[in-house]
């Protein structure tokens, strides 16, 4: 029995240092924002929970931490990411529409729920959600090969594709935004591909060590490792311009592929939120993105850190929800 | 008796089952154009279902003839030292209804209360006549709740349902 | 190589390091030991504490959590006959029957010995060898994985205890619950009828301790007990001697290493692995008829394997940046949070952090040994507890652990409905393991057939033309064929296994 006790006793030690770590992050701030009549001097009236459809340890996953981790002195309240994995993204972004529109239950997600919903899994997108705007801009989209295969660049890799139709094996996950990306490159280039489900990115990554696909599209940031390492090769970027991070990776703009897309990390409320709720909480992550030491975080995995508020996250949205739509109307047919 | 006849009955359910999910899975479209879309693992499992619902029916129909009733369950007759009452369906169906009622209830009132109020039950149903303390086992309930309660939501972040106390 | 570990031990000799490291094995033990809470849960618990900390003290807080969550399944395992996580599934049917029988400490002996040496041998294993063995592991594609599955499936015959049919009936049972929700590759929501809330599925663990843990509560409503759990345990056997445990060497050694080669390969984890050790060790004893009624090397193999597992899913992860597990999934995340960059070049970019994570797993490993083996005496004496008491606190704990999975009452309605199927499947003579097995390896099974099918442009071929995938699938029909031969030959005789 004692050591029953010893074991409680440790955890409580932990359970203490936890709690201590938890209020350490909570003070300054706060008191300037109670002044006058402010509709939203109430909010956030307790720990606001940020439900993540992905799963922990993935990049969306990480960029939400990050920013929640900022966010919780901005706001002076505890922020609690929870994972909400399945279906796509589709049974998280379900759990925010279903809690109450009280501000505290706050989606963070990217492209994918456009997606489910141009491939007709969800019947709701974007504009179900009132945005509160957009901390993280991924526009490291890149195809990678292996440095033994027979095109090291996007020109030698078209020109392979199209003497050799259907040879080429190309590792997405149906559904996701590699796919959709693989479907604008072949309508662009006219090139055709064994398009394979290979699975999330660190399946794509074993696939292509393992040297059973030819291209993995993924971001960048994932894998500088194995670029530096010589293991994968990059042909290029979805970016208007070169990214600072990899100076030597043309875009493939550049490579004559006119394909340029970003992944946005937004952040969204229940329709029903109060405005006030949602334009404080977006006073708060445009704060945040000025931080430096946050920037300096992002950046560290070869991500932009850049603010597009309300307006613009909607405006951004739309714009890429109609090339998706495009993309897949003309694969359709 | 269901004892004798159990193999008979499951079997027949589960046949049951198979047909259902065979003919579900014509529903099932592909995104992809490919030869085993994912209706072909659904209507291979049910299939293979169907085969062997009937040779446990059809096994359990001979053994029903052939083996007197005792031997049918041969589950039941261990670990019978220490039961003091005779066994009863009663209890597991109480049981099963109050764990229904708890979780339906669970967002609406809340964990904490619920919880207190689940175990204190289901201690009673559980507990033989002579072991009933009451005092006690309303002790241990809400202790027990309450450190849950407080340990996940505070400490590890659980976001238990609070209900009415929220 | 030797340099460079006692420079990792010299990073993490701190007092915080150490600290953190018991209290994450202290952690780990109280999550894996109580049903319904999992190693998962406490590091997805854990997992934004270290972001606040340096890397190595971060990670060597998730180490102690990992070990430490593997690790205390065996506790409800071996005493109430619960799997406290998936690995410890095959721990019940020895360590409980030996509990049963006054053997609890026995038990306690060889479950904790073998998951310290099984634990110590991956770690060695993984500071080795890691590079070249996770270039293995990446020869293993969809062919290979559907081989593997198809192999494991085949293992429900010997599971199957009573009734072959029975068994293999729950098997498939357990593949078509893994279908309910979006389909592998299309996302299709299939068997849903039009209820989104099922769209996400089954998760494994309301489904576990669901079959596990609700059923035996429903059971003992059937018959009230008066006294404890069972009066037989006041006296305690603790002693297994030097020549007892050397009696299980090889038993320890193949199990270990079936749990380090399942371990490695991504995807398939400590669910299985206990399971297929637990078989291999029944079908090569000389007595498998005594397997299931208190046969210490059946808890051997099994504690061995699921701890050897911990080392095995690290290597695909230290050596190539691949997650092999949700648990080392979460890792992962860790280690890039802290600007680690995962991948063939972590060993030589980040060489203090890899070693510093090497170091504070072995002193992970004798912290779990340790305060399991002072704990032992006051589990045993958890037995006296009533349990009228016992088990509405279970269901509580299970209650929070499936809501824990998503944060969603789905997943508790989820965990009922499998305590009544799982009461239902024991009262008509259906075994549950085999259910839990198909559950982990339906979806695989689908997936990989699907992808590698993609792979080969509808072609069957490389299911039989890969090496390693051939291999497999000879062994899976060997067995099934030595099944159908030994189930006909005893047609009379005695169950074997009764989960």
């Amino acid at each position: 029995m004692k050591s029953v006790l010893k074991k409680t006793l440790f955890g409580s030690v932990l359970a203490t240092s936890i709690l201590f770590l938890g209020a350490c992050g909570g003070d300054g701030a706060s008191e300037d924002a109670n002044a006058g009549n402010d509709p939203a001097a109430d909010y956030p009236s307790g720990p606001i929970t940020v439900v993540v459809p992905a799963g922990a340890g993935g990049d969306t996953d990480l960029n939400t931490r990050i920013m929640a981790k900022y966010l919780e002195k901005e706001l002076d309240t505890n922020i609690v990411v929870s994972n909400v994995t399945g279906s796509g993204g589709a049974t998280g972004t379900q759990t925010v529409l279903d809690a109450k529109p009280d501000g505290q239950t706050v989606l963070a997600f990217h492209n994918s729920m456009l997606l489910n919903n141009v491939f007709g899994l969800t019947d709701y997108t974007y504009d179900e959600f009132k945005m509160a705007g957009v901390g993280v801009l991924d526009q490291s989209n890149t195809f990678l090969t292996s440095p033994d295969s027979k095109f090291q660049d996007i020109p030698s890799l078209i020109e392979y594709a199209k003497a050799n139709p259907g040879e080429v094996t190309m590792a997405t996950e149906i559904g996701s935004m590699t796919y959709i990306q693989t479907l604008q490159f072949q309508e662009q280039t006219g090139v055709e591909f064994n398009i394979v489900d290979i699975g999330g990115a660190a399946d794509k990554i074993a696939a292509l060590l393992g040297g059973r696909v030819d291209i993995v599209p993924t971001s960048l940031g994932l894998v500088s490792g194995y670029i530096e390492s010589g293991d994968m090769v990059p042909l290029g970027v979805m970016a208007e311009e070169r990214l600072e991070g990899a100076p030597d990776v043309p875009t493939f703009k550049e490579e004559g592929v006119d394909i340029v897309i970003d992944k946005i990390f937004y952040w969204g409320f229940d329709p029903e939120t109060p405005d006030a709720y949602v334009e404080k909480f977006s006073n708060a992550m445009e704060n945040v993105v000025t931080n430096e030491e946050y920037q300096q975080e992002i950046e560290d995995s070869w991500l932009s850190p850049t603010f597009l508020d309300q307006e613009a996250t909607n405006a951004k949205l739309e714009e890429i929800n109609a090339s998706y739509q495009e993309a897949y109307d003309n694969s359709e047919q | 008796m269901v004892a004798k006849y159990e193999d008979v009955f499951s079997g027949i359910f589960l046949l049951v089952v198979s047909v259902i999910m065979f003919f579900t899975a014509y529903s099932f479209e592909a995104l992809t154009t490919s030869l085993v879309g994912p209706a072909f693992m659904p209507q291979i499992i049910a299939i293979v279902m169907a085969i062997f619902s009937v040779v446990i029916a059809v096994g359990g129909f001979r053994k029903s003839k052939v083996i007197p009733e005792e031997k049918n369950s041969p589950e039941q007759h261990k670990e019978e030292l220490i039961v003091t009452e005779k066994r009863s369906y009663k209890p597991v169906l109480i049981s099963l209804g109050l764990m229904i009622g708890y979780v339906i209830l669970l967002p609406y009132i809340g964990f904490l209360i619920m919880t207190v109020i689940y175990i204190f039950l289901q201690m009673l149903i559980l507990s033989h006549i002579t072991h009933r303390k009451i005092w006690l086992f309303l002790l241990i309930s809400i202790v027990t709740s309450a450190t849950i309660y407080y340990l996940f939501r505070n400490v590890f972040y659980v976001m238990l349902p609070t209900g009415i106390i929220g | 190589m030797f340099d460079m570990l006692f420079a990792g031990f010299g990073s993490v000799m701190t007092l915080q390091i150490i600290m953190l490291i018991a209290a994450g094995v202290a952690l780990g033990l109280v999550f894996g030991s109580i049903p319904g809470l999992t190693a998962t849960m406490a590091v997805a618990i854990c997992l934004p504490i270290t972001y606040g900390m340096d890397p190595i003290a971060g990670m060597s807080l998730l180490m102690g959590l990992y070990i430490g969550g593997v690790s205390g399944g065996l506790i409800p395992a071996i005493l109430l006959k619960l799997p406290g996580t998936p690995s410890s599934i095959a721990t019940t049917f020895d360590g409980y029957p030996m509990a049963q029988n006054g053997e609890a400490g026995k038990a306690f002996n060889y479950a904790i010995v073998s998951s310290f040496l099984g634990g110590l041998l991956s770690i060695i294993v993984l500071i080795m060898i890691a590079p070249p063995l996770g270039r293995v592991a990446l020869q293993f594609g969809p062919f290979e994985f559907f081989a593997i599955v198809i192999f494991s499936l085949t293992l429900i015959a010997s599971l199957s205890g009573d009734s072959l049919p029975k068994g293999i009936m729950a098997g498939l049972l357990g593949i078509s619950f893994a279908m309910v929700g979006a389909a592998p590759i299309d996302a299709f929501p299939r068997f849903t009828y039009g209820f989104t809330d099922m769209n996400a599925g089954f998760n494994l663990l309301p489904v576990l301790i669901g079959l596990f843990a609700l059923s035996e509560i429903f059971i003992s409503a059937e018959k009230k007990v008066k006294k404890g759990l069972n009066a037989k345990l006041s006296k305690v056997n603790y002693k297994v001697s030097i020549k007892e445990y050397i009696a299980q060497g090889w038993n320890f050694l193949r199990s270990s290493l079936i749990g380090l080669g399942i371990g490695i390969l991504p995807g398939i984890g400590g669910g299985t692995s206990n399971i297929i050790a637990y078989v291999a060790a029944k079908s090569s004893s000389k007595k498998p008829e005594e397997f299931g009624k208190g046969n210490p090397a059946g808890v051997v193999a099994s504690e061995s394997s699921n701890n050897a597992a911990v080392g095995g899913a690290l290597v695909p992860l230290i050596s190539l940046g691949i997650p092999g597990d949700t648990v080392t999934a979460m890792l992962l995340g860790g280690l890039v949070l802290h600007g680690l960059q995962p991948g063939p070049l972590l060993m030589q970019n980040s060489g203090d952090v890899v070693y510093g994570i090497f170091a504070a797993l072995l002193i992970a490993n004798v912290f779990m040994i340790l305060f399991l083996f002072m704990g032992m005496k006051g589990f045993i004496r958890l037995l006296s507890i009533p349990q009228h008491i016992l088990y509405p606190i279970i269901l509580a704990l299970c209650v929070v652990g499936a809501f824990g999975v998503n944060n969603r009452l789905f997943d508790v309605g989820a965990l009922l409905f499998f305590g009544v199927l799982g009461y239902l499947m024991i009262k008509f003579g259906f075994p549950l393991t085999p259910l839990v097995l198909g559950f982990i390896l339906g979806p695989l099974l689908e997936t990989n057939l699907r992808r590698g099918l993609m792979l080969s442009q509808g072609d069957f071929m490389p299911f039989l033309t890969s090496p390693i995938a051939a291999a497999f699938l000879l062994v899976a029909a060997a067995s099934v064929v030595f099944a159908i031969y030994s189930n006909h030959k005893k047609k009379k005789g005695t169950s074997v296994l009764n989960v």
